[in-house]
């Protein structure tokens, strides 16, 4: 899977999941701090990631997913990790 | 007729529907729910016999600290008219050998868990601590696991966990080896450890509290009169049916009844997605309730201790009482009995309320003398530790998985919407959103927990999912 389809893909999930304004979803944007998610919600967002993408995320980077970019580059660890 | 169009129609009082309405009302959107029943609250209502006034379902509410969910529900809408006491101990395990108080006080309640369990000090102060202090992110590492799995990391004693596994089976309605443990968790920390709060009269204040304030924002309601049908044109919901075929067209639709009732019989399957109509099909719902609502004699003295939950655990065989409960011969037993003071007032009776984890059945199942002769095993159980009881009795209701289904329709008078299992947790078609982009669901079907406390939350969470698209 390529980075701009799990960018997109991610996206998709995120506006699902939160409901949130496409548009304020950047690279840096802070789940928390900038777009409003809530732990509750970010429970739901890792098992909605695990489930979209087929792969289990690591636990200890649960924590460093705050952003965008930080959540696409978890993806993208787990997805090698699973075709390895 | 209505032909005026709403911003918003909520179908269902139940906590996730006025709750919804609040915050919706509360910001100026032209709002309506409709209720089937007379009165409002769904599981969260009280019910009078004569002068003896049962709580239907919900018998104490969790998550008043001043963090918790309701606390700042009850804050942000500026209800002043409720006033919340709380039981202390809120809970009480009773065993045949032993009775464990669950204080409000957590070193307390640590205390005399370790005072019957001594081997398991160390693992009982570590898992407490884990329950109460972590945040919500920490529950999330064991994401995969059931609750079970989590007893059995920290414990050996299968007494400690079958009590632990069967006050959930209570709270949740789902068998421990199913449950998510995120889930689990979850409870313990709201319902146990911050649970037993009670308001001043009755289970009902909540609701009609709710329903007075969401009147002053403006609010609309119309009760008695059941939603039958919605129109679906050009991927949206265009107004519901009512069964006196009044009309009544919005903007946005919120469905705070049962997730199935609404996706296969209101919207209907036509509406739905392939993928959607294998899913409601697969999904499978938490267990339903068998409750003896008992008005006592004036005379009669409840000891201090009833004011408590009280969970009565026969024998510490989990899966010899799950079986029980698969052959109908259940043996796990919770009393409760209302908190209030007015109690004490002559001019109201005294009552209690026996209750037990069940499966549905058909109604053909549920005849009258069937469900005497469970009401009367269940009194028996209770009068071994409430001596004295069955001669008191002046008043018995029973309400079975039927009666909650006809309250409320909720599939297969399901107590606690869909099961939380591990397979379940989190599951994108169990969510607020739907295929429909104006159609929202709130309430315990569309949440990844159960009970008062998170079925508030969803009808938060739904109203900002509204106020959000009415912004861009």
């Amino acid at each position: 899977m390529k980075k701009e389809e799990i960018v997109k893909e991610f996206k998709k999930l995120l506006v699902e999941v939160v409901d949130v304004d496409e548009n304020k979803i950047t690279g840096d944007a802070h789940f928390f701090k900038d777009i409003g998610i809530d732990s509750l919600k970010a429970i739901e967002i890792t098992v909605a990631i695990e489930r979209r993408f087929k792969i289990n995320v690591r636990d200890e980077q649960i924590p460093q997913i705050t952003t965008l970019n930080q959540a696409v580059s978890a993806i993208e660890k787990a997805l090698q990790e699973k075709n390895a | 007729m209505h032909t005026e169009k709403y911003d918003v129609a909520i179908i269902g009082t139940g906590i996730g529907g006025l709750v919804c309405g609040c915050y919706l009302a509360k910001a100026g959107l032209k709002t309506i729910i409709i209720e089937k029943n007379k009165t409002v609250g769904g599981y969260c209502s009280s019910f009078t016999r004569g002068k003896y006034s049962f709580d239907a379902c919900v018998h104490a509410f969790s998550s008043y600290r001043e963090q918790g969910v309701l606390y700042r529900t009850i804050k942000d809408l500026g209800i002043n008219q409720i006033k919340i006491g709380r039981k202390n101990p809120s809970d009480i395990i009773v065993t045949p050998d032993f009775k464990i108080k669950i204080y409000n006080d957590l070193p307390k309640a640590i205390k005399e868990f370790q005072s019957i369990f001594p081997k398991e000090k160390k693992s009982i102060e570590d898992f407490f601590t884990y329950i109460v202090k972590s945040s919500l992110e920490a529950f999330i590492k064991s994401r995969r696991m059931t609750f079970r799995q989590i007893l059995d990391k920290h414990f050996t004693d299968s007494r400690l966990k079958t009590i632990l596994s069967l006050i959930l089976l209570g709270l949740v309605g789902t068998d421990a080896h199913e449950l998510s443990s995120v889930v689990g968790c979850l409870i313990y920390k709201e319902f146990i450890f911050d649970g037993g709060y009670y308001p001043q009269n009755c289970i009902q204040d909540f609701p009609d509290s709710l329903l007075e304030k969401y009147k002053e924002f403006h609010g609309e309601i119309i009760t008695a009169k059941t939603a039958k049908k919605m129109t679906v044109n050009d991927h949206a919901v265009e107004k519901v049916i009512l069964n006196d075929h009044q009309e009544v067209s919005a903007k946005y639709f919120v469905s705070a009844c049962d997730a199935k009732y609404t996706l296969e019989t209101l919207i209907g399957e036509n509406a739905l997605t392939e993928i959607q109509k294998i899913k409601i099909k697969k999904l499978k719902p938490s267990l339903s309730a068998f409750l003896v609502y008992l008005g006592l004699e004036d005379s009669f003295a409840i000891g201090d201790d009833y004011r408590s939950n009280i969970w009565v655990i026969q024998n510490y065989d989990y899966d010899g009482a799950m079986q029980e409960i698969a052959n109908m011969n259940n043996d796990f037993l919770a009393i409760t009995s209302p908190y209030a003071k007015s109690e004490m007032k002559k001019s109201i009776g005294k009552t209690l309320c026996l209750s037990t984890i069940t499966l549905y059945k058909d109604p053909a199942y549920w005849r009258d003398d069937h469900k005497a002769q469970l009401a009367d095993k269940l009194v028996a159980r209770a009068e071994k530790i409430i001596p004295g009881l069955s001669k008191s009795i002046k008043k018995r209701v029973i309400a079975s998985p039927h009666t909650l289904y006809k309250w409320t329709f909720n599939y297969q008078g399901a107590a606690y919407g869909w099961a939380s299992t591990v397979s379940q947790f989190c599951d994108p078609d169990i969510s607020q959103k739907t295929s429909i982009p104006n159609l929202y669901l709130s309430g315990h079907w569309a949440n990844l927990s159960s009970g008062v406390t998170s079925v508030i939350n969803c009808g938060f969470n739904v109203a900002n999912l509204i106020l959000q698209k009415e912004k861009k």
